[in-house]
Parts: C-alpha cells; sequence; structure tokens
C-alpha cells in the first residue's frame, strides 16, 4: 500500500486521513437524509430501507449495457422483453461516486494566514467525503484512476490513489480525463479551484457528461483569491504554471476590480456547471471544511461563501 | 527597471534644487561643527559642513528609487491579465524609508565630526600641555584616575593642537634617572602613558624639578599636575617652578583616598601590632587588615580606626602564637600599593631554636632520649630544629638547647662560646655526665658546680624529693605558675659564690638552685640543674616545665635583623610593584647590603621585597624609606586644584554617533532586503507563496 509521502508538499497520507476524520466527525449524523439524498438519486431505482422478512427480496430489472456491466443479462426477462435486462437485487444497487480533486500546480499553495493549501482541503473533503460514503456503503473510486472500492478501508484505498504513482499513465491535470467507462448515471464530485481555461473547463464537463456522469463541483478558493486583501505597494505576481507575470505599482487599488473579475469567474463557473447537470459548491479554505461537504448533501447553501468577505 | 530611469529624468529639476540647497545645508553644518550645539562641540567642523552639504541630493535621490516589488505567487493570474485599470503613478520611496536613509549619513557625519558632550574649558596658554604625574608609591590606589587625567590632556592636546609633555615623578624601575616624556604625536603620547606605572617608592620631587628647571617655553604652557598628594622634599618648589612656565592646575586626592602606609611590627613584641599610617589627619577613617601566609591565604584580620586628628593608628592581630608563625605579610584589604603591603621575615617570628644533637644515641623521637622533652614542650610555640652544632649555627637562632646526653668536641665548644658571646642563650640540662664530668672552669656553665649527683631523695636521711619554691619576681619565671606534684629527685650542686643568689631563676624549697643563669657576652647561658628527661626529676612532665621553658626563650634575644652578620650582601627573591604585588625583580634591583638595611632606603637599586637565599629570607619594607608621610601643603593662590572626582568630564560621542549609523545602516539593509522577499516575512515559509530559486522554476509541461 503506497502510503508513503506525497511528492509536492509533505503531507503524508496519514496526516490527511487523520485531518478528514475531523471533518467527518463534523458532519452530522444524518441517516435519514443521507437516505433521502441516496433516495432522490436518479436512475438506479428506488432506494429502499431493507424490509423485514424472508423470500421479499427487491429486484428490479434494467437494460443492459454492453461493456459496462459485468453481469450476464437474465435471459428469461430478455427474451420476454425482447432486449438484453439484467436484474439487480437490492443488496447490489448501490450508488457510485467517483472523486476527483485538482492536483495541479495552481492549487498547492496558500495564502500566508491560511492553514491549508487548495490542494489540502481538497483531499481533505475528497477523504472525508469518502469516509461517509463508505459507511453508507457506497461504491468509491477516484474519477481518473482505476478500481471501485466499498467498506471501511475504501477511504485509505482512495487515498493510496491520490498518491502520485509514477507508473499510472493517467496523469491528473487540471481536468479529469477519463481513463476508463464508467455506468451511467454515476456521481461525480469535483474538487477544483476550476481556475483552469474556461474552454478547457467546458470541454471536460462536457466529456463527463457524455458518459452519463452528474455532480458536484466543489470550488475550493484562498480567501486571498477572493478578496484580493494582504498585497500591498508595489507586487508582481507570477503564475505557477507558467502563465507569465503581472506586476502592479499599487496593488491594493486592484482589490474591487479583482474581486469583479473573480466574482464574475465564479459565476461562470456556477452556470457552466448548472448548465451541464452539477451542482455548484463554494468552498473557501478559511472556512470549516465540513460545510462544502453538507452542501454536496443538500443540507448547506451551495454558494454560502461565493460572496467576498467585506474586506476591512 | 526602466522606470527608474524615466523618473530620474523627471526628477531632473528637483535634483537642481537639491544642489542649491546643499549650499546653504552646507553652511549650516559648518557653523554647527565650528561653534557647536549646546553643550555639544564638534572637532571637525569641515566634515559637518561636506555631510551636511550632501543630506539634500541624497533625499532627492532616495526619492526616486522605487523600491524592489515583492514578487509573490498567484494562481489566479490569469484574471489579473485581465485588469487594466492600472495605477500609472510611479512608486516611489515610502517618506519613513527615505528618512531612515538620509539619517544614516546624518549620524555618519556627526560621528565624523567627533562631537563631545559637555566639553573641558579649553586649558590656558598656547604653548605645549606639561602633564605631571606622580607616579610614587602612594599613586598605586588610584591608578586609573590618574590614566585617565593623562588620557584627558593627551586629548585635549591633540583637539587643540598643542604639544604634551609627560613628566612622571618616580624614578624608573630601571634605574635610570627620571626624564621629561616629549612624545611628537598624541598616538605616541599615549604608548608613553602606558609605560608610566606607579612605582613602589616614593616621588623625586626634586629630579623632577630639574627636568621642570630646564623647560622654557615661548609660549604660555598650561601644566597639570595629577598628584598623589604626598608631600616630599622639594614639592612646594616643585608646584613654583610649575606655575612660573604656565598655568598650573594640581589634582589632588580626596582625603579618604589618600594611600596609607603600613610600618612593620616591633620585632620584639609577643604580639603582632602593626600602625597605618595616613597623610591626612582631617577626618575619621577605617582600614581593614589582613595577614597572610606565603601562599597569600589570609589568616587573621583586624581592624584599625583612625580618629579624627590622627594620623597614625594600631591593629592588632589577636592570633595564636603557632599561626602567627605563619604570617609572611600584612596588607590593606582593597588598597593596592606598596605602602599598602608589609612583608614579614624571621625577625617577627617565633624565636628559633635549635637542639644539639650529636647523632649520638641522641635520636630523634625516642622517649628515652632527652630532648624529646624539651621539643614536646616547645615544639608548637617556636621554630623548632635540630642538628649538629655546625649544622644549628648556620642559621639564625635565639636558643640553642644542650641536653646531657650530648657530648661537645672542643671546637663545638669554642664555636658554642662565640655564639653565646654574640648574642645567643645557651640552654643546658644537667644529667649523669655533667655531673661527672663538670669542670671548674667550664665557661658554658652559668655557675660551678659541685662533682657529682646530689640526691635529694634520701630515705637514709629520711628527706623527701624536692619541690619548687616560690619564684623570685625577678626572675624570668615569675609568672609561671607552679604545679604542685613537682618532685625533683636528684639534682647537680652549685658552688657556693657571693652572686649565686642573683644567678639563680629558680630554686627548690630547701634553698638549692634549680635554674641559674649568667650572662656571658652579650648572650645568657642558663643551666636547669636536673635531667630534661624524668631520669632525675618529673619536671619535664608538668606543665610549669613548658611554661619554664617558653619563659627562656622569650627571655633571649631573639636573632639580630642582619643576615647572619656576615656582611654578605642578599640577592633580590621577590620584589613589589607599585601595585603592591609581587613581581621578578628587575634588572636594576641590586642585592641588599647592611648599609641599606640600616638606612632602610627604597628605590629602584632596592624595591620593597624579600632578599636573601632558601636558607635565609630579608624582608626590606618601604615604611623604611618614607621618613615623614604627610599631604602636599596648600598651593600658592593662584594654582587651580581641582578633585579626580569631579566626574562632570567631556563624553567623546564618536562611538556612539558612528554606532547609530551602523545600526540604521542595518536596519535599511534589513527593511530592503524584506522589500526584496529575501526576509522571512508573512508568508515566508509558504509552500510557492513566494518565489524561490527553486520554485521560480517553470513546471514542466505535463
Amino acid at each position: 500500500m503506497a502510503f508513503s509521502k506525497t511528492k509536492d508538499d509533505g503531507n503524508t497520507i496519514y496526516q490527511l486521513l487523520a485531518e478528514a476524520d475531523e471533518t467527518y466527525s463534523m458532519l452530522p449524523n444524518m441517516r435519514m437524509e443521507i437516505e433521502k439524498v441516496t433516495l432522490s438519486l436518479p436512475e438506479f431505482g428506488p432506494r429502499k430501507l431493507r424490509r423485514a422478512g424472508i423470500g421479499t427480496e427487491f429486484f428490479e430489472a434494467r437494460a443492459h449495457r454492453p461493456g459496462v456491466d459485468s453481469k450476464a443479462p437474465n435471459a428469461r426477462l430478455s427474451a420476454r422483453r425482447g432486449y438484453p435486462v439484467v436484474v439487480e437485487n437490492e443488496a447490489e444497487i448501490r450508488q457510485h461516486f467517483y472523486l476527483w480533486r485538482d492536483s495541479s500546480k495552481s492549487t498547492n499553495w496558500k495564502s500566508p494566514k491560511q492553514s491549508y493549501t487548495k490542494k489540502q482541503a481538497e483531499e481533505i473533503m475528497l477523504l472525508a467525503l469518502a469516509k461517509h460514503l463508505a459507511k453508507a456503503d457506497e461504491l468509491i473510486g477516484v474519477l481518473d484512476r482505476s478500481g471501485q472500492y466499498r467498506g471501511g478501508k475504501a477511504p485509505e484505498y482512495l487515498a493510496s490513489q491520490l498518491v502520485p504513482q509514477d507508473d499510472v499513465t493517467v496523469v491528473t491535470g487540471d481536468m479529469p480525463s477519463l481513463g476508463r467507462q464508467l455506468p451511467r448515471n454515476s456521481t461525480a464530485v469535483l474538487f477544483s479551484d476550476f481556475l483552469m481555461k474556461e474552454e478547457e473547463l467546458i470541454a471536460s464537463l462536457d466529456q463527463l457528461n457524455g458518459v452519463g456522469l452528474k455532480g458536484y463541483l466543489v470550488m475550493v478558493l484562498d480567501p486571498m483569491e477572493i478578496e484580493f486583501n494582504g498585497f500591498k505597494g508595489h507586487v508582481k505576481f507570477n503564475g505557477l504554471e507558467g502563465e507569465g507575470s503581472k506586476a502592479f505599482k499599487r496593488a491594493e487599488a486592484m482589490a474591487k476590480e479583482y474581486q469583479a473579475e473573480i466574482q464574475r469567474k465564479i459565476e461562470f463557473v456556477k452556470n457552466l456547471a448548472e448548465g451541464k447537470g452539477f451542482k455548484f459548491i463554494l468552498q473557501r479554505t478559511d472556512e470549516p471544511l465540513h460545510k462544502g461537504l453538507l452542501a454536496v448533501y443538500g443540507l448547506a447553501e451551495e454558494t454560502t461563501a461565493s460572496a467576498p468577505k467585506p474586506s476591512l | 527597471m526602466s522606470d527608474d530611469g524615466d523618473s530620474l529624468t523627471k526628477k531632473f529639476n528637483s535634483k537642481v534644487l537639491a544642489g542649491l540647497l546643499a549650499i546653504p545645508a552646507a553652511a549650516a553644518g559648518f557653523a554647527l561643527g565650528k561653534f557647536g550645539v549646546g553643550p555639544l562641540e564638534f572637532t571637525n567642523p569641515l566634515v559637518m559642513a561636506a555631510g551636511m552639504g550632501a543630506l539634500p541630493p541624497i533625499w532627492e535621490m532616495l526619492k526616486s528609487v522605487p523600491p524592489k516589488p515583492w514578487e509573490v505567487f498567484f494562481p489566479a493570474i490569469r484574471l489579473l491579465f485581465n485588469l487594466h485599470s492600472e495605477d500609472q503613478s510611479p512608486a516611489r520611496m515610502p517618506l519613513w524609508q527615505r528618512a531612515l536613509g538620509v539619517s544614516i549619513p546624518f549620524f555618519l557625519t556627526l560621528g565624523l565630526a567627533q562631537p563631545h558632550l559637555h566639553p573641558d574649558k579649553a586649558l590656558a596658554g598656547k604653548g605645549p600641555i606639561l602633564t605631571v604625574v606622580n607616579n610614587g608609591w602612594g599613586s598605586g590606589p588610584n591608578w586609573t584616575e590618574r590614566v585617565d587625567g593623562m588620557k584627558r590632556a593627551i586629548d585635549r592636546a591633540e583637539r587643540e593642537h598643542r604639544p604634551i609633555l609627560l613628566l612622571p615623578t618616580a624614578q624608573p624601575a630601571d634605574g635610570s634617572p627620571l626624564k621629561l616624556l616629549e612624545p611628537v604625536s598624541a598616538a605616541e603620547a599615549r604608548r608613553m602613558m602606558q609605560d608610566i606605572k606607579p612605582e613602589p617608592w616614593p616621588s623625586d620631587y626634586k629630579a623632577a624639578l630639574d627636568q621642570v628647571k630646564s623647560l622654557s617655553f615661548k609660549e604660555p604652557a598650561s601644566v597639570v599636575w595629577l598628584s598623589d598628594d604626598q608631600n616630599g622634599p622639594g614639592a612646594l618648589e616643585l608646584a613654583q617652578q610649575l606655575k612660573s612656565i604656565g598655568r598650573l592646575t594640581v589634582f589632588r586626592d580626596d582625603e579618604s583616598e589618600d594611600a596609607h602606609l603600613l610600618v612593620p611590627p616591633d620585632a620584639t613584641a609577643d604580639t603582632l601590632t602593626v600602625s597605618v599610617k595616613r597623610p591626612s589627619a582631617a577626618k575619621p577613617d577605617v582600614v581593614i587588615l589582613a595577614a597572610s601566609d606565603e601562599f597569600g591565604k589570609v589568616l587573621a584580620q583586624t581592624q584599625v580606626d583612625f580618629k579624627e586628628g590622627e594620623k597614625e593608628a594600631k591593629g592588632t592581630f589577636k592570633v595564636p602564637a603557632e599561626v602567627q608563625n605563619q604570617i609572611t605579610g600584612v596588607s590593606i584589604l582593597g588598597e593596592n600599593s606598596a605602602g599598602a603591603k608589609i612583608m614579614l621575615d624571621e625577625r617577627w617570628r617565633r624565636r628559633p631554636v635549635g637542639v644539639v644533637n650529636d647523632g649520638a644515641g641522641n635520636s630523634y623521637s625516642s622517649l628515652l632520649n632527652q630532648s624529646t622533652y624539651v621539643e614536646k614542650a616547645l615544639g608548637s610555640y617556636v621554630d623548632m630544629r635540630q642538628g649538629s652544632v655546625d649544622d644549628l649555627l648556620k642559621r639564625k637562632m635565639a636558643v640553642m638547647i644542650m641536653t646531657d646526653d650530648v657530648g661537645l668536641s672542643e671546637s663545638s665548644h669554642k664555636k658554642i662560646s662565640d655564639w653565646v658571646n654574640d648574642g645567643g642563650t645557651l640552654l643546658r640540662f644537667a644529667g649523669p655526665n655533667l655531673a661527672a664530668q663538670a669542670k671548674p672552669d667550664d665557661d658554658l656553665l652559668p655557675v660551678q658546680l659541685r662533682p657529682g649527683a646530689h640526691e635529694i631523695s634520701n630515705q637514709m636521711a629520711g628527706t623527701g624529693p624536692g619541690k619548687l619554691d616560690k619564684f623570685d619576681p625577678s626572675s624570668p619565671f615569675a609568672n609561671v605558675k607552679i604545679s604542685p606534684d613537682i618532685t625533683i629527685d636528684k639534682d647537680v650542686l652549685a658552688q657556693l659564690a657571693p652572686d649565686l643568689d642573683q644567678k639563680t631563676w629558680a630554686r627548690l624549697k630547701d634553698g638549692t638552685p634549680l635554674v641559674t643563669a649568667a650572662q656571658h657576652g652579650k648572650g645568657w647561658v642558663v643551666l636547669v640543674h636536673t635531667t630534661a628527661g624524668t631520669d632525675w626529676s618529673n619536671l619535664a612532665l608538668s606543665d610549669t616545665f613548658i611554661d619554664m621553658m617558653r619563659a627562656v626563650v622569650s627571655h633571649s634575644q631573639g636573632v639580630s635583623p642582619t643576615g647572619e652578620g656576615t656582611g654578605a650582601a642578599l640577592p633580590p627573591l621577590k620584589v613589589m610593584d607599585g601595585r603592591g604585588q609581587f613581581v621578578t625583580p628587575d634588572m636594576a634591583a641590586q642585592p641588599l647590603t647592611e648599609d641599606v638595611i640600616a638606612s632602610g632606603k627604597v628605590g629602584p637599586a632596592n624595591p620593597p621585597g624579600f632578599y636573601g637565599n632558601e636558607s635565609v629570607r630579608q624582608a626590606h619594607n618601604l615604611a623604611g624609606g618614607v621618613p615623614v608621610l604627610e599631604a602636599l601643603p596648600n598651593m600658592p593662590n593662584d594654582v587651580a586644584s581641582a578633585s579626580y572626582n569631579d566626574k562632570k568630564g567631556e563624553n567623546d560621542l564618536t562611538g556612539p554617533m558612528l554606532a547609530g549609523a551602523l545600526t540604521l545602516l542595518l536596519i535599511d539593509l534589513a527593511v530592503i532586503l524584506g522589500q526584496r522577499g529575501l526576509l522571512p516575512r508573512q508568508g515566508g515559509n509558504e509552500p510557492n507563496f513566494r518565489p524561490t530559486a527553486a520554485a521560480s522554476a517553470p513546471p514542466p509541461k505535463p
């Protein structure tokens, strides 16, 4: 198990898991709500509480998807309906969650007063969500990696997948590139700052949409990126991914204009997400990380943090 | 940095203005330097002018130097590219930073102009500055004050561009004659000043006067006399002479700081009483005396109180005789001078006692040995030696003890006889040998003896053992308590003679003498008519015996103050310097001759200290070379007098100003480093927040 030190920021997976535990513990024990959420999830049929009694196992027949379903079609039902039908019983119908976080260079950044980089915040939220999902016995996986996991160890398997591995050809880039086919209507949860080029974002969301994925875009931003405070005087800004640099003689004078710009960006991502069937959630790294996760469950306002805080 | 060039051009006009401003600034600087500000005075007005003149251009220059941008990483850089309404006003160094930048040359200028706070009044006259510094023994305790005085005089001379002359008043330790020091520069004067140190002998005002008499200046000099407040032959004449060549200021110690002089104790006294002298008797004073042994360990302390009007006081060390014997020096605590320390040699020690030991049947510490009882009785009170007659006579000795079991050769007999005639005390004990061999004409006996031993305790005759009678009040034993259980069984009897009664120091109840003594030449011969052991009596076992032995030793004359009386000169062993520290003797130190001992003279040839060799040690103290100790008399009317304690001296601020400039420079450096992001500041340890050498490289394209 590659629970080794991550190469880029010196945080071990164990530390991340510990942070994730903390965030997870902030989530209320909300079995009913989760049930509600899962009930409302489409396509894979209504998920109900297991009924008591013998011989009343619930099952559902659905169309067979070649190349996706590992199960053989049910011959009798297929013959009756005229197309291949797979029979799923209750226990096997699990919601598939595919999680992803942006690990590009620009996320490996934090402003001086924050305790997490954006990447760390993303990973903590991802693992906390994974933990919660694993407890609800869902199937979880990393979006652009292989494998699906369930059970108590699932978050740790996920964590090991987040560690950059040299032998894996797929590079987690600015946006996930799918190296595999996923069950339709799986839920994708993407954690990123979404500051990449707009066309890249659009293309990527289109691709996810194309394979039938829907879910959540969690935009993780540093407060300094939202409010542009703390810069004073002659400041030269450099991009982290070789985008170039720009200097301002009086950086503090640019705050208003920048805030409008970032607000426009947030609106853009939000509109884009909603247009593609994703829910948009904004998470600031100076706010409790479980707020964003609660929003995933629909228990909190998705864009609570969208407005810039009044600067001092 | 192209915009920097632009702003430089834009600032050209203001630069011209700054250049124009420089002229009045320089003038103001010169005026400040020339005339000073309040208590401040500057040595180099030209430096002030140049520095102040440079400040306006520096101010203008700093104004146009933009600060280096603070470089940071920012992930949302793409959004920044969209911003257009950039503030086009040129970056300027903030006001506080400019003030900081200008204050560096400002303080540097102040420092280089050598400011002095509360400067001394300018010295009178235009000629050289003559500094007479007392460096006799009295200058030891407050030597730093004198060094300080010399430094100030040299500084003053340097500032006023006047020649400086230094005149120490004590003869140098190398024995060369006293001479005037005429350094060519202030630096050389400071070097010469280091070589002047307090000497352990008195100042020689006459020699100093001779030096001053040969001086003549074109212009009136100013004279500073850093005195140690000790009068001496020629002191007043010296003052008169100094007054004649220029304005004279005499620095005097406060009375409480005057050097004290210790006088060696009386060698014949039983207790160690040291007198302390002081030059002035105006105020009460207290000094603490410490007596120390050869290794400097303090054995006893005593306090000496001077009452008002007293120039001499005494301190007595109340120590047991054993401890007193280890004392080799007495010093005044906390006073570093040759006068505050005296050395004690054997003259002040227990009287040395020699026990004749001829090596045959007289081995040391045997209980059968007669001398054992004497040694036990005296051992802890006196410096006891034993050996053959020849050995014993090699060193000074107060009392020689000869028991009955010692045989004497003719030559030894003669030597002892001579020694007694010279002042020694011979204590003999009777016994079988003496009873058998006593010659009528033995000159080492106080009385003529009847041959044979006299048995006092005779059962046939019905007489008991002899008892000691009360001592005569005139006897040396008068104060000795007689133990009642002393019994004398046998003794030797003296021939009846008219003077027998006078010669008898102790007698038995029946009237027969037990101890007789007679003067032989300068010395004494004492005979105890019974044995030193227990053969004939139990006297040796009693306390009375101890007291009697001590009384005999006290009665002796002690040892003569000169070494052996042979007239040989004693080479210096270790001598004192002017601060009262022992040093190895200088080349100029000569052996101590009897003449010097007699005169007590102290000088470069005979500095105070210990003289002698392994066996003989002679202390030569300063007190003998200081016949009178008194304070300097009142000076003539037109002589200014000053006190060393007048601390309201000038303060050279050069150091603090330069230090201030350096501090500001460091602060400025830190500010600049901070602005360039080279110092740990807010966000300094954040990953990727600030570019570092490694982080600023462009990332590899995936």
